[in-house]
């Protein structure tokens, strides 16, 4: 294990809102968030390159006009690239549908192969960036907002969704918290003489040790100090609190609905013909 | 062994929209066996700063150099980090080993002692900062905050470091620790002759304990030299939010009045002497 990872999770800040004024930061969160499911309904039931296409096409619509920067939603994509380039060596090599194309001693590279591996990448490239303009435009708050409101009607049969929602709130908050607190102490120990570096996977595992548990003891502390600041501000679930600010459906999260909504009969449309 | 720091410059994510430039040309050498206090606001650069002495940061542009060594090169780190230790902010909660003495032990361990003489060394380091040798088989969880600091402070001390740097080594303690803590420090530079570099907010610290002081700003140096001198700028220091200590501003405001006694002054000894000699309570005695 490479200690990059670290300095990556900090320097890229995955998902990381981007505040603007884009139609698409307008959105009702719970609107974003019910259509970003509804695109990947669309995104598994699209069949055949032309129904790809739409959806690319569309995607990409969404995407420039977010004005987030393509740069910030194309990172969201790099965490992933080992995965996506495993799926079409992986599907090219090893599916032997259709023609034979190319033979290289004892691998074969079959027509089918080639086009379900290419397609697999697509459809993963197009989910990763279509729901990173989730998280790009969308505040952390704004969000657990919208799923604390979506998980209302399951609180009868007993869901805890304000207690969920608050939880999610707490984690993402305290993700780069608990990320500067491991560089911190990764320094402290490397002053010390602690190598993260390099010897083999036991040896790695075991220079761990130093980083988890302050680490540990950090969450737990704060974890601690945050429950007793909570209550010392008489908090005491989600009962009877109300909010600063109402979420609100507006025109234009018709609209959106409308046109995802097009955009799905377009796609079921082409399967049924067999575009 | 003195730290060469020359022409250095660190900008933190270059090429990004979260790009800092944290230093901006430092030139700084720190000779053997002062006792240097930087200082400056919250984001001047002083951890940045430090964190350079080591090698924990390379910089983006000039060089750093430990005893003729740069800390450019991988290779020589470890050697670095054995001569120059670093106690960072709130040590005690690096502190991770089942008992004292095998947190204190981490650090010569890995600069490959033996047995025997890491033994040794864990105890002069305990001694050194004065924590009784029957807690070497507690664990470092159950002792007290300030106990706590100082096996912390031990545990960078038992690789036997030429130069100890301490980030804010008082932060958080109460009075008598806090004491306790910085007569230790400068009793390790006058009976180990270990070079000290301290980073503090404290400015009455500065002056009883420093030898030199050095003024952070923006990334750049804006004062450095005795606290004698660096105090007399009082027009400098509050311009980028530092303040003197009590008894120079004391004695400032005392001489705008007419008084006749000294501007700066850094202790209290000297201080009742020259209120004494202005009031001329010595001689009326006789």
């Amino acid at each position: 294990m490479n200690w990059g990872w670290v300095k990556m999770l900090t320097n890229i800040n995955f998902g990381q809102f981007i505040p603007g004024d884009s139609f698409v930061h307008k959105l009702d969160p719970r609107t974003k968030i019910l259509l970003t499911i509804l695109y990947i309904v669309i995104l598994f039931s699209a069949r055949g390159v032309f129904a790809y296409g739409v959806i690319a096409l569309f995607s990409l619509f969404i995407i420039l006009s977010a004005k987030t920067g393509v740069r910030n939603v194309l990172r969201s994509v790099k965490p992933l690239i080992i995965i996506i380039f495993l799926t079409v060596v992986l599907h090219t090599l090893f599916n032997k549908e259709g023609a034979l194309l190319l033979k290289l001693g004892p691998l074969t590279i079959h027509e089918g192969g080639l086009y379900f591996g290419l397609m697999m990448a697509s459809r993963l490239i197009l989910l990763i960036t279509f729901t990173s303009i989730l998280t790009l435009t969308t505040s952390p708050i704004a969000l657990t907002d919208g799923i604390e409101n979506l998980l209302k009607p399951f609180k009868r049969i007993g869901l805890p969704a304000h207690e969920l929602a608050m939880m999610m709130t707490i984690a993402l908050r305290f993700i780069p918290t608990l990320l500067t607190e491991a560089q911190k102490i990764m320094k402290a120990q490397q002053s010390r003489g602690a190598d993260f570096e390099s010897g083999n996977i036991l040896e790695r595992a075991k220079a761990l040790l130093p980083l988890l548990v302050p680490l540990f003891i950090s969450a737990f502390r704060r974890a601690d100090e945050l429950a007793m600041a909570m209550e010392a501000r008489c908090y005491r679930g989600g009962e009877g609190r109300t909010r600063m600010k109402i979420l609100k459906m507006s025109g234009l999260d018709i609209i959106a609905f409308g046109t995802m909504s097009m955009v799905g009969v377009l796609i079921v449309y082409m399967r049924v013909q067999g575009i | 062994m003195p730290i060469e720091i020359r022409n250095v410059s660190y900008t933190y994510s270059p090429g990004t929209p979260f790009e800092i430039k944290a230093l901006d040309n430092i030139e700084l050498t720190i000779e053997d066996n002062s006792f240097v206090a930087i200082i400056g606001q919250t984001g001047s650069g002083k951890s940045t700063l430090i964190q350079h002495f080591n090698g924990l940061i390379v910089p983006t542009q000039g060089v750093v150099e430990v005893n003729g060594i740069s800390t450019q090169d991988k290779k020589d780190r470890k050697k670095v980090r054995s001569q120059v230790g670093i106690v960072f902010q709130y040590p005690e909660h690096q502190l991770f080993e089942e008992t004292v003495f095998l947190d204190i032990a981490f650090g010569p361990k890995n600069m490959g002692y033996s047995d025997e003489e890491v033994k040794q060394l864990v105890e002069n380091a305990m001694k050194a900062v004065d924590l009784d040798l029957a807690l070497l088989e507690k664990s470092p969880f159950d002792l007290s905050g300030g106990q706590m600091r100082r096996v912390a402070m031990a545990g960078v001390l038992a690789m036997s470091p030429k130069m100890l740097i301490l980030d804010e080594p008082t932060a958080g303690l109460d009075p008598i620790t806090r004491n306790k803590v910085l007569n230790l420090i400068k009793e390790l530079r006058d009976k180990q002759s270990i070079t000290i570099v301290i980073v503090t907010h404290d400015m009455t610290e500065v002056a009883h304990f420093a030898d030199r002081v050095v003024v952070l700003n923006n990334g750049q140096i804006v004062l450095d030299g005795i606290p004698k001198d660096v105090f007399g700028e009082t027009k400098a220091l509050k311009s980028i939010g530092l303040d003197v200590p009590p008894l120079t501003a004391l004695f400032t405001s005392l001489v705008n009045k007419g008084w006749n006694v000294p501007s700066v002054v850094l202790t209290l000894e000297e201080a009742a002497k020259a209120i004494k000699d202005e009031l001329g309570v010595g001689k009326n005695v006789d």
